[in-house]
């Protein structure tokens, strides 16, 4: 097989997935309500999530601990929204300090 | 729902509107994307066509990674499916806020991405669903418009690690974190879940820490 027809394959394999995962959830609950204690465990989901994806796109690289630039890009990242800025600047400053520092070292 | 009665909502409208930060930081991340994609090999016109279709950037952001590391279909699709793993609970979650049969429940559950959950959650464990419309289709438009401009500058930049692109979207999610840590709980919570990704993303399959990290979110059930 090709790049392209890989590509091509992960692309409509993707598409499929996704749609049939983000329709699960929906489907599968219908006009339910939860009780209270699932739904405290639903609305600590994102917390566990979140912090799981932002740990391991910053300190994990190709199964390793690599810390490196992006780690004080993410710190800065942190310390923007403690001071309270908006999200957009909180990307761009992240993006700026690492590139700052990868440039310098 | 119509579209115009869509329009006419003043909570898609608001859901929009607070989708503005995240619709824009959300560019900056698909023009990460774009880059990624180019660089990993995938031709210009299956990235944009992955971010049309799928619409699902951890999801997205893995599979190219796999792809460009010479990993085969199987593992590329494995990842992403791990990393879109989380929707299912998050659909769990917004369900009964859902309108409809199973078919338009289906429908309405695509527009479940994590920024438009997060702001549709009203904390008290329902979910204002015009909210979820409103933020994700700002996002959807930025989402495509970043990834053509992103496949477009990455046949011209040399290296675009040198520009952090690569930090773009763990801050991202950050940001998304924050507006999460309601209580002591959930920010016990947050912290275990980083350390459970970190170890097993040391030791097993790219998203199966993720997954796990998702599990630490039981300990709701005490209450």
């Amino acid at each position: 097989m090709s790049g392209h027809e890989k590509a091509w394959l992960t692309v409509a394999l993707l598409a499929v997935t996704t749609f049939a995962i983000r329709a699960l959830g929906p489907v599968a609950v219908g006009g339910r309500t939860m009780g209270p204690r699932t739904t405290r465990v639903l609305s600590l989901l994102p917390a566990a999530l979140l912090a799981a994806l932002v740990i391991t796109e910053t300190v994990i690289e190709d199964g390793e601990l690599d810390v490196d630039a992006r780690l004080v890009g993410v710190a800065t990242a942190g310390l923007l929204l403690w001071r309270g800025a908006s999200v957009i600047w909180v990307v761009v400053g992240a993006a700026a300090v690492t590139a700052g520092l990868r440039l310098l070292f | 729902m119509s579209a115009a009665s869509l329009r006419s909502s003043p909570a898609a409208r608001a859901g929009a509107r607070d989708a503005i930060p995240f619709a824009l930081a959300g560019l900056v991340v698909a023009l990460s994307f774009g880059i990624s994609a180019r660089a990993a090999g995938l031709p210009a016109l299956a990235a944009v066509a992955m971010s049309l279709l799928v619409y699902a950037g951890s999801a997205q952001f893995a599979a190219v990674a796999i792809l460009g590391q010479g990993g085969s279909v199987v593992a590329a699709v494995l990842a992403a499916v791990l990393m879109n793993a989380r929707y299912v609970a998050m659909g769990l979650a917004i369900g009964p806020s859902l309108k409809g049969g199973r078919v338009r429940r289906a429908l309405e559950g695509q527009a479940v991405v994590d920024a438009s959950w997060a702001l549709a959650n009203r904390g008290d464990g329902r979910f204002d669903r015009h909210t979820l419309f409103g933020s994700s289709a700002a996002q959807f438009v930025t989402w495509q418009v970043g990834t053509i401009l992103g496949v477009l500058a990455g046949g011209i930049l040399p290296d675009p690690e040198a520009l952090g692109i690569d930090v773009v979207f763990p801050a991202f999610f950050l940001a998304l974190l924050v507006g999460e840590l309601r209580d002591a709980e959930a920010a016990a919570v947050a912290v275990a879940g980083a350390i459970v990704a970190v170890v097993l993303g040391l030791l097993a399959p790219a998203g199966i820490g993720i997954l796990a990290a998702s599990l630490i979110a039981l300990v709701g059930v005490r209450r």
